[in-house]
């Protein structure tokens, strides 16, 4: 258990923090990480890696100094270990040209705008999380009390 | 576009050329042609007046006015300038060859003016080469229109440009106005929201002190945390934690926080972990407060630079910090840094002694200096942008660098930068503070200070220097 991790990532830690405390509720089933930055992002996700575990979502923010969160997202992206992942981006700051980016070239799964709603937010976190387990051939059954229902019968209904 | 006199108003033709100047030389410089001499101010030819001569100007330069009175109904006249010339100009010509022979405008000596004259009525000389007086003339003609012409449309360009400048500056304007007015009605707001989380946080610490007192210090530490360990740290100890302790992942870290910032707890962890949800809730109560109190001071900070920018009255003082003003102008650009890294050498910067002068125009100086260098980066999308900024200071000055390590300004560029009309920006509204670098020399050269600018790729160094309290004169 707890071999899928969360990883959220903003420059600001009072920001971060939130992230993290709106997510709390999945802590007993995910591990929920948090870093500052792309870099550290790119390197935690690489200790992830290497310690056998899987990379369930990154959440990050755009605009940080040093590498942006388009251009990590588009990495992860890129990187066949994590194929699988789901990405959210959460920012107050994107324009229109980082956003298509976004999506075109960095396969975001979901875009929040700051100030975020936390309940919407736990909400898409349990789906795509569901998604990724679903598409991973992970044993769901584990997961059961924090899956998105509606996501798991629509796979049940179209695998029965 | 800029428009300068680097514009090719070229439209001589030489064959034209010599005829006009057969004519000069046959009708007005021989020894029996009529000459005269008009004063400084004095009318050569008056509007709607007859008009007998056409003139040429020998020496002198004249104007020719067009007068409107009841100008805009506001009963006075204006007059306007049609032409302006100097030795070579023909004065006169549509009055002396039209009919009836009135002049359409006024041509007055600017300065004292002496002419030849060429009287109606004065027979063509070789009429059976060159056809008769207007005939003869009509290449003059046309020269002087071509040339009238082309009068106007530098007025016409000209006027243009300051219409676009008027425009711009009044844009600028009203865009700090509009901030200002924001800035007011939030600041209200924002003073609330900020002193009522003291309140709050000082309510809190008293009840919490006397209902749970065994829970106070960890509200405290919440409350004082400031962290200085970094996340990865806080990640690697958090894991051995909750391995250890058998701790959820929020518990592990909140614990691995707690005993990085008080690291005499953890010969007895055992102890702490006793009831350690609790103490953990409160601790990250203290930390929330915390969070709310820096938010809400921040947005504080913001408000008022942007007030302070709003604002237009200037009143120079003693005592102004370096440190206090670069602090405004920071917070006031922080959300428009973007992945910029702003590296700030606070150690310099407090060092400096104070100077005399007004914080909104000191202020003014860093955000357009640190605002330009942004821009410069962002365009070229530099990579690894920062912005490094120092202090220094001598018996008499203290200066201040800014350096980036964006494009760099190429020489020919140099020059001009403080020109109120040079930009590089396609789109000039960044944030209505002004007309940047202009003002920037504006504001530092009324102190009697000094700016300077040093650039090269990967380095641009402004260098602002301003005279220290007791050496800035007053006048």
């Amino acid at each position: 258990m707890k071999n899928i991790n969360i990883i959220c990532v903003d420059d600001q830690s009072e920001v971060l923090d939130s992230v993290i405390r709106d997510l709390r509720s999945l802590e007993d089933f995910f591990r929920i990480e948090g870093t500052e930055s792309s870099e550290d992002c790119l390197s935690l996700i690489d200790e992830i890696d290497s310690r056998g575990e899987q990379v369930g979502l990154v959440i990050s923010d755009h605009v940080m100094p040093g590498t942006s969160g388009v251009e990590l997202l588009k990495t992860i992206f890129n990187d066949s270990r994590f194929s699988n992942t789901k990405k959210i981006l959460l920012t107050g700051q994107a324009n229109h040209a980082d956003t298509i980016k976004a999506i075109n070239e960095a396969g975001i799964h979901s875009y929040f705008e700051k100030p975020w709603n936390a309940e919407e937010l736990l909400n898409t976190v349990k789906s795509l999380l569901t998604q990724y387990i679903l598409k991973t051939g992970i044993d769901h059954t584990e997961y059961m009390p924090v899956l998105d229902q509606a996501v798991l019968l629509e796979y049940l209904r179209k695998n029965a | 576009m800029s428009f300068n006199d680097n514009t090719n108003w070229s439209f001589e033709n030489d064959n034209a050329e010599k005829q006009i100047d057969r004519l000069k030389q046959l009708y007005f410089l021989t020894d029996s042609a009529s000459r005269a001499t008009y004063k400084k101010g004095k009318h050569i030819v008056t509007q709607g007046a007859l008009n007998d001569h056409l003139y040429l100007v020998l020496s002198g330069t004249v104007s020719g006015e067009f007068e409107i009175k009841n100008f805009l109904d506001t009963g006075e006249s204006r007059s306007f300038e049609v032409f302006s010339g100097s030795k070579g100009t023909f004065v006169g010509v549509h009055s002396f060859f039209s009919d009836p022979h009135f002049s359409f405008f006024s041509v007055k000596a600017v300065t004292e003016v002496e002419v030849a004259i060429l009287k109606r009525g004065t027979p063509p000389i070789e009429p059976e080469t060159y056809g008769s007086l207007k005939e003869q003339f009509i290449p003059m003609i046309s020269n002087e229109l071509v040339h009238r012409n082309f009068h106007l449309l530098k007025t016409l360009i000209s006027n243009e440009q300051t219409l676009n400048r008027l425009h711009r500056s009044e844009l600028n304007a009203s865009l700090g106005q509009l901030a200002a007015g924001i800035a007011h009605e939030l600041n209200n707001a924002v003073g609330v929201i900020s002193r009522k989380t003291d309140y709050i946080s000082e309510a809190l610490d008293k009840i919490i002190a006397t209902k749970s007192p065994e829970m106070h210090s960890f509200f405290q530490k919440g409350f004082l945390y400031n962290a200085v360990e970094s996340t990865e740290q806080i990640r690697k100890q958090s894991r051995q934690l909750e391995n250890k302790w058998k701790l959820s992942t929020s518990k592990a870290k909140i614990l691995s926080r707690i005993l990085f910032s008080s690291p005499e707890l953890e010969a007895s962890t055992a102890a702490l972990l006793e009831n350690f949800s609790e103490k953990a809730s409160y601790w990250e109560l203290g930390r929330d407060m915390r969070d709310i109190s820096l938010a809400a001071n921040h947005s504080a900070d913001i408000v008022k630079s942007v007030r302070t920018l709003g604002g237009s009255h200037v009143t120079r003082e003693e005592g102004l910090s370096i440190y206090e003003t670069l602090s405004r102008a920071i917070a006031l650009l922080k959300p428009n840094l973007g992945n910029i890294n702003l590296e700030v050498d606070l150690e310099s910067i407090k060092k400096v002694p104070l100077i005399y002068g007004d914080m909104t125009e000191i202020v003014q100086i860093w955000v357009n200096i640190i605002k330009n260098a942004c821009d410069a980066m962002m365009v070229a999308e530099t990579k690894d942008a920062s912005i490094l900024i120092r202090s220094f200071y001598s018996e008499k000055e203290v200066s201040v660098h800014i350096t980036d390590n964006g494009p760099g300004i190429p020489k020919e560029m140099v020059d001009k930068i403080y020109q109120s009309d040079f930009t590089t920006k396609k789109n000039g509204l960044s944030f209505g503070l002004g007309l940047g670098l202009t003002i920037v020399k504006r504001i530092v050269e009324s102190y009697d200070g000094k700016i300077f600018l040093a650039s090269r790729p990967q380095k641009t160094t402004f260098t602002v220097k301003l005279p220290i309290e007791k050496h800035y004169e007053k006048y």
